[in-house]
């Protein structure tokens, strides 16, 4: 197939500037080397020198490296010496290291041999064991500085990146205070609230101050947290709690709610409500839908990883209605679990027991914050 | 005896509401409720109402897919309602449609209920002012930045820029993202509408292309097009899909 040994861009940028590099460096070492040598031979030795004859052989010996430099290096760069292939990939390189020698010592030679090259050797095998001896310790220590080199500018770019990364999630959470308010607690979600709220003030009054106050406590802590990336388990249960309290107020009670989550994993570190949309997915997708009770349970579960569970027994993914719909409410969350953890936790949704859906999130374990509060805290 | 009017709201209380307003009314009865989209088409194509208040946010059915699933022509006269919606009340406002902001009183109420049955004689104009702002609200449409697809077990999230090109092949939808491909059951119309057309590029019936990983076109001697991609898939334009192209000529 047309395009399988092309390049991608970032590739071929790379090996043009890691040519270019050994190019560079090798041309300053040959004019560095025949310098020297030329000045030893016409200054100390007395001898009649020329400066292209003395070039002639650091020139050979270089420009092998600048060909097989990114060859070198982009292989170390592909497949680097990692924790978890540490000792197979150490064999591989110091075996590399032969190999890459040979190639070097047998294009040297084989120069040498080109017709109407002037070479002073004894035929082929004599110039090879010459090579071979006088440029076995320098090319076994070029191969690794190479090999070294790559890994060095990896791990440079990834901090780097990471840096970088941390950075932009500053910035962007600085700069959008208020989004996790607005994300979170829809004014949607608001407004369909105090309307609730009028309706019931007609039929039960009392009822609508108890919806006024827990729409005021849920507004007090969305506020107070706004600025905080991660809370613990405990607050955010908490939060979760008068969430939905009010949804089911809304709902007229058809929510059936199952909460299994061990108090000891309190202290653990979750997104900032990072329940709420979830469970909004599943009462729009469970509760509304049915008319009648939806079931929803919520569950937390740590063994190596937080494992974080909302599921329902609404539809689920078996109905054959657009499975794309379920996506948008969680758009947001997706796009901060990226910034939050980068590769470092999974979303899935599959079908749960009862047939509806289920949705799981694996966080890292943690107790201490990815980031600092942008500001302390202060009423 | 009054308008017959329907109510579509998903929330079990924001009908309430609407029914509380409705009693101190002796012009209007209420005929039926609809608790989503699809059950407000169900009864609206099955009865005749004089008047809907219609919600915007409902699962299933948006209040404006309800009046596209209907016709602009073939719906009473409508009261939208929303809690919230800055693109659906620019849409309202530009074209003169009555809209309700929950939570609203009774005064408010009272004076968009008069004004939607004052003008409801003019059929024609009204008719005209839904189908502009429906026109409106495509126009305005967000499209999801992330697709869910389904796979064997469980969901995926898929970054819709990361999509190269779109495959139907029998019930299914291979999405081609780069070295991976992830299968969908969806039909190709459905996932064209939740694409951005400025992004997305129908060039067969069987074929959704991301333009931006386009790199060249050659015409073939069928009138058909070759479609070549960045990393030299080929793919084909059908004469049927030409005019796909015909927005970005000069």
């Amino acid at each position: 197939m047309e395009g399988a040994f092309e390049l991608d861009r970032e590739t071929r940028r790379r090996l043009l500037i890691v040519t270019g590099t050994a190019a560079g460096l090798c041309l300053l070492i040959v004019l560095g080397t025949a310098t020297q040598n030329y000045a030893r031979y016409s200054m100390r030795l007395n001898e009649e020198a020329n400066f292209w004859a003395v070039m002639e052989w650091p020139a050979l010996w270089w420009s092998g490296w600048v060909l097989l430099t990114p060859v070198v290096f982009e292989f170390a760069w592909q497949k680097p010496i990692v924790a978890q292939h540490r000792a197979v990939r150490t064999l591989g390189y110091v075996l590399g290291a032969f190999l890459v020698m040979a190639i070097h010592d047998l294009y040297q030679v084989g120069i040498m041999f080109l017709p109407g090259y002037n070479s002073p050797h004894n035929g082929f095998y004599d110039a090879l064991e010459f090579h071979v001896l006088s440029s076995l310790y320098l090319n076994f220590f070029i191969y690794w500085a190479i090999v070294g080199a790559a890994h060095a500018v990896k791990a440079y770019l990834r901090d780097h990146e990471k840096a970088l990364g941390a950075a932009r999630l500053e910035t962007e959470l600085a700069t959008a205070r208020l989004d996790v308010l607005r994300m979170q607690l829809h004014p949607h979600f608001l407004f369909n609230t105090l309307n609730g709220i009028s309706a019931l003030m007609y039929r039960e009054p009392k009822k609508a101050d108890d919806m006024i106050n827990r729409l005021s406590r849920l507004l007090r802590r969305a506020l107070d947290k706004s600025n905080d990336h991660e809370v613990t388990l405990r607050e955010e249960m908490e939060f979760l709690a008068e969430y939905l309290e009010i949804e089911r107020m809304r709902f007229d009670e058809a929510l059936e709610l199952s909460i299994d989550v061990p108090p000891e994993l309190g202290e653990l570190l979750v997104p900032t409500f990072v329940f709420q949309p979830l469970v909004e997915n599943s009462i729009k997708h469970a509760v509304v839908p049915q008319g009648s009770k939806g079931r929803i349970g919520i569950r937390a579960r740590a063994v190596d990883r937080l494992r974080l569970e909302v599921s329902d027994d609404g539809p689920g993914l078996s109905n054959d209605s657009d499975p794309l719909t379920a996506g948008v409410g969680l758009s947001n969350l997706v796009d901060r679990l990226d910034r939050l953890y980068g590769t470092d936790y999974r979303l899935d949704l599959r079908s749960s027991d009862s047939g509806g859906l289920a949705v799981h999130l694996d966080l890292p374990l943690r107790t201490s914050p990815l980031i600092e509060p942008t500001r302390p805290r202060s009423e | 005896m009054g308008l017959n009017v329907l109510i579509a709201d998903d929330e079990p209380l924001g009908r309430e509401r609407l029914r509380n307003a409705l009693e101190g009314r002796t012009d209007v009865t209420l005929k039926a409720e609809a608790s989503d989209g699809g059950e407000a088409v169900r009864l609206l194509s099955a009865q005749t109402f004089d008047l809907v208040f219609l919600d915007i946010q409902m699962p299933f059915k948006t209040g404006f897919q309800v009046v596209e699933a209907i016709g602009a022509e073939a719906m009473p006269p409508v009261v939208f309602v929303t809690a919230y919606d800055e693109y659906a009340l620019r849409a309202f406002e530009v074209n003169a449609l009555d809209y309700l902001l929950k939570p609203f009183d009774e005064q408010r109420f009272n004076r968009c209920l008069d004004r939607v049955i004052a003008l409801a004689g003019d059929r024609g104009d009204l008719t005209r002012r839904m189908e502009a702002a429906l026109a409106q609200m495509t126009a305005a449409k967000e499209y999801p930045s992330r697709l869910m697809v389904k796979g064997h077990q469980s969901m995926e999230f898929v970054r819709v820029e990361d999509i190269d090109w779109i495959e139907a092949s029998g019930n299914y939808l291979t999405l081609h993202a780069g070295k991976k491909e992830h299968l969908t059951r969806q039909t190709m119309s459905g996932l064209e509408e939740r694409l951005n057309p400025e992004q997305f590029l129908r060039i067969h019936r069987s074929t959704i292309v991301n333009i931006e990983r386009i790199r060249d076109l050659r015409a073939t001697f069928k009138g058909d097009y070759q479609v070549r991609l960045l990393d030299g898939t080929e793919l084909r334009l059908s004469r049927g899909y030409r005019s796909a192209l015909k927005r970005f000529e000069e």
